[in-house]
């Protein structure tokens, strides 16, 4: 799957877990740019993720995302 | 040793399965408990006149008891609930028996999360509620 693809689909689920058609995803995009990301949105959205791209993470894989373009490096490997 | 290092994730499958008597001083217990008094649970005429055969447990009472056996039994004392949601399909006049069954369906390792299905059904089988919840287990794996 394309990055672009990754990003596009990412930036939906967000909208849906976070409950905001305005939010702006990027690459650089971390959990201290969005509010309400607190442990239990983390689980949702991970949760999301796993469900809609069929895949699934470990929990070291998600201790090493540090940001939105990370998620997406990893689900361009799981999804090739 | 900690107590966390002994708990692992449940596994796909694992279910538990508790039988209950639901009694009239249970359903007196959770109108004090909750406040709601409303007469189709408590009183047997107004019940009849509204086609039931007599007064009927409350949903939430019934869902307690999946409660026991998520904080319990499965995942046990290690989780805790996340969500939760219940279809009631029959009522339950009582006293009657009620077998409440829980089934892990999903396991997110990554995030520590189990989703389960949950069935509540009188001894005949006759279904009472569906429901799914999902419980935040906190395992040795994701402490880590």
């Amino acid at each position: 799957m394309l990055k672009e693809e990754i990003l596009n689909k990412l930036k939906q689920i967000f909208r849906e877990i976070f409950d905001s058609q305005d939010l702006s995803i990027t690459r650089a995009t971390d959990a201290s740019q969005i509010e309400g990301w607190d442990s239990f949105m983390h689980i949702n959205l991970i949760v999301a993720i796993e469900e809609n791209f069929e895949v699934s993470f470990t929990t070291k894989e998600i201790g090493q995302f540090a940001c939105v373009g990370d998620v997406i490096d990893l689900l361009a490997t799981k999804t090739s | 040793m900690n107590s966390l290092e002994q708990v692992v994730m449940p596994r796909v499958g694992d279910h538990y399965r508790h039988e209950v008597l639901i009694s009239s001083d249970m359903v007196q217990a959770f109108v004090k408990l909750s406040g709601d008094d409303s007469p189709i649970h408590v009183d047997e005429a107004f019940a009849q006149e509204r086609g039931y055969e007599g007064p009927i447990c409350h949903g939430i009472l019934l869902t307690a008891f999946v409660s026991r056996i998520l904080g319990t039994w499965l995942p046990g004392k290690e989780s805790i609930l996340k969500s939760i949601q219940m279809e009631f399909r029959n009522p339950a006049k009582y006293p009657c028996m009620v077998q409440i069954e829980v089934r892990v369906t999903k396991v997110f390792q990554s995030v520590g999360m189990i989703r389960l299905a949950i069935e509540i059904s009188h001894q005949q089988d006759e279904i009472i509620a569906r429901g799914l919840a999902e419980c935040v287990v906190r395992t040795s794996e994701v402490a880590k």
